[in-house]
């Protein structure tokens, strides 16, 4: 079979092992994590978070998406405005030049492939003057333990139900043959209409596995890591330049597994369960959150003269999530040290929100937070509507 | 058809879709023994191999029953390179190709080999 391959330096990286395993290997790492990606929500992209124009101040990792924008609103006391754009390159442009069996055998095609880059730009108050801000983000998730892709249970599942399907049919009565052998090297067969056996189980116990597996992987634990830069330009002239930094951020996600009432349910045993709880199929996770800031502008601080004052800042947040891949809330508390030119300075923050799921690719996000700031406190509410693309995923939403 | 020398078979599927298939020989629209039926799994994860047969000499049929899961977008396409001496230049090949959008379906084909 012809294959696409883009050769490049992730593909030198994989090593022939990786290329023949492709030869017999016809379906690409980008179906398979297009297919079984279950949480395929769009989190705040890492590059508004950089701007800070989200209320939430966590960065969530989250699977990968061709691309997903971001418009936000934030009101109250950091008000703001901003859009986010966000891509996987891998799975965008080369997501086709890479078999499963590649993207199960090598760790580093792996967080490749789920590697996305941010461009945010928004509208901003620093020290009661407008500026427009410019947000540049890379970041990745370097493992993922609810990565169906990696489920075998689920493959067992469809295999199982394959069998099944192929077994019932058996033995075979014979049927007058509709086809004849061509003269040519090669018989093309389109399969039509009353091709198709009625067999309503087989599709059922189908759409059973996808379930399954929808609901044990979505929100599981996973390790993201990034990098982001911003500037600020005063939208008068003549004010003085911000920046936002340089920033480096780890988020470690803990979906309790182990832990039964917050870990995820078993659809089939759930939907026999008498709890509430149990029948919503909703699960937790616990994020832990921490990132470096150097040289930020101390926004609090209104230059006389000269640029704004510049600050490094170290950032700790914990976040609790609880719902399910389509309806989910959460609750966060942040705890942020300053250091101005060897002046430390703390201060607590927090929020809390939801994510609603309008349609497949359409999500709604809002958020209610409160940071205390030394020269801006107060709550701040930002909604957003974001909306990602990805090869279509089969996977039912409840 | 003399088929007391048995048909090889390969098989592989391309497409967004998971494709398992039984292969069925009649001769003279019977089974003649066990090695004439078999299961092939996961034809889109490489190439599977088989043989039906040996059977008697007469009116080769081949029913090809498919399990097809939709995974990305339904689409498929399962080849089978059958190698035989009685077929012209020793083999043909069968590309069979659909849709099967929405739900997991089984598919039925029918056909003479000679």
């Amino acid at each position: 079979m012809a294959r696409k391959r883009i050769v490049g330096l992730v593909l030198c990286s994989i090593g022939l092992h990786g290329i023949a395993s492709a030869q017999t290997d016809p379906q690409s790492a980008k179906d398979v994590i297009a297919k079984f990606a279950p949480d395929l929500s769009i989190p705040d992209s890492p590059a508004a978070a950089a701007l800070g124009i989200t209320a939430s101040q966590v960065v969530m990792p989250h699977d990968p998406r061709e691309l997903a924008v971001a418009l936000s609103n934030v009101s109250g006391a950091r008000s703001g405005q901003g859009a986010a754009f966000d891509v996987s390159p891998m799975l965008l442009f080369a997501g086709r030049s890479y078999s499963i069996g590649e993207y199960e055998q090598s760790t580093f095609l792996r967080a490749a492939i789920r590697t996305t880059v941010g461009l945010a730009g928004g509208k901003k108050t620093i020290a009661g003057s407008d500026y427009s801000g410019t947000g540049i983000s890379l970041s990745t998730v370097f493992l993922n333990a609810g990565d169906a892709v990696l489920d075998q249970e689920l493959r067992k599942c469809v295999n199982d139900a394959q069998a099944s399907s192929v077994a019932l049919t058996a033995p075979v009565k014979f049927e007058k043959p509709d086809t004849k052998l061509g003269t040519s090297e090669v018989t093309e067969i389109p399969i039509r209409e009353e091709d198709v056996l009625n067999d309503p189980k087989f599709a059922a116990d189908v759409k059973r596995c996808f379930s399954r597996a929808d609901a044990k992987n979505w929100n599981r634990s996973r390790i993201a890591a990034g990098f982001w830069t911003t500037r600020f330009d005063p939208v008068t002239p003549g004010l003085p330049k911000a920046t936002g930094g340089n920033t480096g951020w780890l988020t470690l996600q803990y979906g309790f597994d182990g832990f039964k009432p917050l870990a995820n349910k078993d659809v089939d045993a759930a939907s026999r369960s008498r709890s509430f709880l149990d029948r919503l199929q909703t699960q937790g996770s616990l994020v832990l959150h921490y990132r470096y800031t150097h040289g930020a502008s101390d926004e609090s601080q209104i230059p006389a003269t000269g640029g704004f004052p510049e600050v490094n800042t170290q950032f700790l947040a914990t976040r609790f999530t609880y719902g399910s891949e389509s309806r989910a809330a959460f609750a966060e508390i942040s705890r942020t040290r300053q250091d101005l030119q060897g002046s430390v300075t703390g201060r607590t923050g927090g929020a809390v929100g939801g994510s609603f799921r309008i349609s497949k690719d359409l999500w709604f996000n809002v958020a209610m937070g409160r940071r205390e700031d030394l020269s801006v406190s107060g709550t701040t509410v930002s909604a957003s509507f974001k909306y990602g693309t990805s090869s279509e995923p089969l996977v039912p939403s409840r | 058809m003399n088929l007391a020398t048995p048909i090889n078979v390969s098989a592989s599927a391309t497409g967004g879709a998971d494709v398992d298939v039984k292969l069925v020989l009649f001769v003279d629209e019977e089974v003649p023994n066990e090695d004439c039926i078999q299961l092939m799994k996961d034809l889109q994860t490489g190439t599977r191999r088989c043989v039906l047969g040996p059977a008697k000499k007469g009116d080769a049929v081949l029913t090809i029953l498919l399990a097809v899961a939709p995974l990305v977008d339904g689409q498929f396409e399962a080849e089978f390179k059958l190698t035989h001496p009685d077929l012209p230049d020793g083999s043909r090949t069968l590309r069979l190709s659909g849709d099967v959008d929405g739900d997991a379906k089984s598919i039925r084909r029918n056909i003479a080999l000679g």
